[in-house]
């Protein structure tokens, strides 16, 4: 019945906006309010706060895991869009357009992540079925230490990427309602935080769907558009783009204009598609180490991995990241086409500088794609900002609520205890995420590079090593986590100290190989590296454990 | 079997039938996985040859004639021309004194004579007013067919002094070898469906083959799961 409504919303949506939209117009790329994207938003969060007051959490394994109800191709859905961040959205097209091939190290990065969690930890983690990431390395290391500290790992990652997307959800509603940042943050985040709190996961997952519709068709329709209004092979737009790409490096000319009317050509531009390109700063070996982090990242990002214990069944779990993948790629497949086309509409000097977060929606608005189509695309910036934003309010609140307070502080505390200190922990974090994003540190869009290399280096080893060699123990668990931790804490000292100008030794050194957004390339090797030397000199992992891996996990009956 | 009882995990050493062929699969998938993305961003570093863009290595012939006067007014043009596609790259080379005086110096050596007033007065406008009429100049450095160089040329213009022009500056160099040398191969100069094959290999075929690797890994680990009849007692 709740399915049916909500496809009847979605169709009534288009329909809605069609009818309130003489109102908007201009080639302004910035400035007053829209009405039309106003409209489209505010249906769109409406629908997002329906549908999760129709899929209400009743209970503790509801509001962590949705009850385990969830089909394959919708945990797939639900995995892209509580993936697919305003990093993805908005972010991957901006670092194309700003750094070129270097820009590609994300793409492949935040998706060759996928295969690392499917071969080597998906169908495992549910196996060893447990409700977040903390909770099993708490289990698997038989530590409360572990557990707690994991948990603290677990809430600062999430915190971390869920100010980088208030960054978006700024940007997004700065440019539909003309409102000051500080107002949209609050407007933004108290929507996010409603909707999280009424519903926990189930309302999530579901509304994960629903979101995931809303932003892969906002992406996609502008780049049919923009590649059959400029005479591209259109019908896959994807392949159509390539032509543009050549076009910049070559600066050919073509006979379209944008909406301003300046022609649509470059200069002859090959750092835009050349490797490691000296004019964009980035060079090979930032190119591997970021892609690697960023891989290593995915891999173990506590809310990517609790998404596994959704699903009914391993089997689910392993079709549901595939599947998952498949709708990753449908925009990851299409982000570079923004770029491209963001380069080429916008390279006269006229135009001046465009804030590089916001391209995406700017190249569509330099493409005179229509009006709603261009607000329905910011509408879709914002779903993917959201989506994600709750997905890590849960990670984080339950690593509190669960982890911590359950697992640590109180072992005797109700269903219902928890639930309600999983909500106060949600409340917390966002207004924590509200305020400093509002502090508007220089830092806050690099904070989401910097949540994988902390995810890569700490979480990463311990579900490798722990999922795969039972000899891996206590002492082996604590030696990675700290070296993990370490490196952490020393890049970011390092990155804050040069930020205000205290020179530090070997600052040079430190900026270029331990950099916030790929230290993990190094750190996570070695926290691997301790964890099998320290398990070497620690005692055995207690047979119980073991006995559940080899048999729960690894299916070792005889 | 001994194994088995004594619960031990290792990668390395599966200990039972579906372990093994499932860590064999596991390893494969990772093995394409690794070569596919590591393996080519290697290969296309092996492969490349810095390589200047035309108009720079003409320009490179061109220089040292600049400074001793002995250019002609075809390479004066071509230079001027190099120094505009050079400002037209990025926003911040706009900001390039150095880079727009040169640029002015030596359209102003190539103009005759009348038209020089014209140009220092549409300099000097052009400082606050982009709007300024440089069709001459267009014309004079044979443009007037290419949209995206004459767009650039009013805000390529700079004040100058007629006793003071330079048109050409050591300091260039350095930003000129940042700009026009590219790292390139024929895996960059091949052109597949438009594209430039490394573009298109790491931008679209990379992620279509982590898809496939997930996929066939997922029927494999669901034929494992039928062979060994694990379906029900494990999944």
């Amino acid at each position: 019945m709740n399915k049916i409504k909500c496809k009847a919303l979605l169709f009534l949506l288009p329909a809605m906006v069609f009818f309130a939209s003489p109102a908007f117009a201009g080639v302004a790329l910035e400035g007053s309010f829209k009405l039309v994207p106003a409209i489209i938003l505010t249906a769109c969060i409406l629908l997002f706060l329906w549908v999760g007051f129709m899929n209400k959490a009743e209970g503790t394994s509801d509001y962590y895991a949705a009850g385990r109800s969830i089909s394959r191709v919708g945990a797939g859905m639900a995995i892209a869009s509580n993936w697919m961040s305003a990093a993805s959205f908005l972010g991957m097209a901006a670092i194309m357009y700003g750094s070129g091939y270097h820009g590609l190290s994300y793409v492949v990065g935040w998706t060759g992540g996928y295969c690392l969690l499917l071969l080597l930890m998906a169908s495992q983690i549910r196996r060893f079925g447990k409700y977040t990431a903390t909770d099993f390395i708490g289990d698997r290391y038989y530590s409360n230490g572990m557990r707690f500290w994991t948990a603290i790992i677990a809430i600062f990652i999430s915190f971390c990427y869920t100010v980088g997307q208030f960054g978006g959800i700024g940007l997004m509603f700065k440019w539909i309602f003309g409102m000051p940042y500080a107002a949209s943050v609050i407007v933004g985040g108290t929507v996010v935080l409603a909707y999280t709190l009424v519903s926990g996961m189930l309302g999530v997952t579901k509304n994960q769907i629903v979101q995931y519709v809303i932003l892969i068709t906002a992406f996609l329709i502008p780049a049919f558009i923009l590649t059959f209004k400029f005479k591209y092979f259109w019908l896959i737009p994807e392949l159509g783009y390539g032509r543009v790409v050549s076009d910049i490096v070559a600066g050919n000319a073509t006979p379209f204009v944008n909406s301003f009317g300046h022609a649509m050509q470059t200069v002859p531009s090959p750092e835009f598609a050349m490797p490691w390109d000296t004019a964009t700063g980035k060079d090979f070996f930032q190119w591997m180490a970021t892609c690697f982090a960023l891989m290593i990242g995915t891999a173990g990002l506590p809310h990517v991995i609790q998404k596994f214990y959704v699903v009914p069944k391993p089997a689910d779990a392993r079709w549901s990241v595939t599947w998952g993948l498949f709708f990753i790629c449908l925009l990851y497949w299409t982000a570079p086409l923004y770029s491209a086309f963001g380069k080429i509409l916008s390279s006269s000097p006229e135009v001046g500088a465009l804030a590089k977060d916001a391209i995406v929606v700017y190249t569509a608005q330099l493409g005179s794609v229509n009006p709603i189509i261009v607000g329905f695309l910011a509408a879709g910036a914002v779903s993917a900002a959201f989506s994600t934003v709750s997905g890590l309010l849960v990670a984080g609140s339950s690593a509190f609520a669960n982890d911590i307070y359950f697992k640590i502080i109180n072992p005797e505390a109700t269903g219902d205890q928890q639930v309600r200190m999983a909500k106060i922990a949600t409340v917390v974090m966002a207004v924590g995420v509200m305020l400093v994003a509002l502090l508007k540190l220089a830092l806050v869009a690099q904070l989401v590079a910097l949540a994988f290399s902390i995810a890569g280096c700490t979480i990463f080893p311990l579900f490798l090593l722990g999922i795969w060699w039972s000899g891996s123990n206590r002492s082996g668990g604590i030696a990675s986590l700290t070296v993990g931790g370490f490196f952490t804490v020393f890049s970011i000292f390092y990155f804050i100290c040069a930020k205000f100008g205290v020179a530090l030794p070997g600052a040079a050194f430190v900026g270029y190989w331990l950099n916030p957004w790929y230290f993990a390339w190094i750190a996570a090797p070695l926290a691997i590296l301790a964890n099998i030397v320290f398990s070497g000199m620690g005692e055995p992992t207690p047979e119980p454990i073991r006995k559940h891996l080899a048999e729960e996990v690894h299916g070792m009956r005889q | 079997m001994e194994e088995s009882r004594s619960y031990e995990v290792n990668f390395f050493k599966p200990s039972t039938p579906f372990l093994k062929e499932n860590i064999r699969a596991i390893i494969i998938g990772l093995t394409i996985w690794f070569l596919a993305t590591y393996g080519f961003q290697t290969l296309l570093k092996i492969m490349e040859t810095p390589t200047p863009e035309a108009t720079y290595v003409a320009y490179q012939q061109i220089a040292p004639k600049l400074a001793d006067g002995s250019a002609t007014a075809e390479e004066k043009v071509a230079a001027a021309n190099t120094y505009l596609a050079l400002l037209g790259k990025s926003g911040a080379l706009l900001k390039n004194d150095a880079l727009k005086t040169a640029f002015t110096s030596t359209v102003y050596d190539l103009l005759p004579g009348d038209a020089k007033e014209t140009l220092l007065a549409a300099a000097t406008k052009a400082a606050s007013d982009s709007k300024v009429d440089v069709g001459f100049i267009n014309t004079a450095l044979g443009i007037t067919e290419n949209p995206a160089m004459m767009a650039v040329v009013p805000y390529a213009l700079i004040k100058v002094s007629p006793d003071k022009l330079a048109m050409t500056d050591e300091a260039l160099k350095p930003v000129m070898d940042k700009f026009f040398i590219h790292n390139q191969s024929f895996l960059t100069d091949t052109i597949v469906f438009g594209f430039p094959f490394h573009y298109l290999y790491t931008a679209l075929l990379l992620l279509t083959l982590f898809v496939l690797i997930c996929l066939v890994y997922c029927f494999k680990i669901d034929g494992l799961m039928k062979k060994y009849e694990m379906e029900k007692s494990f999944e």
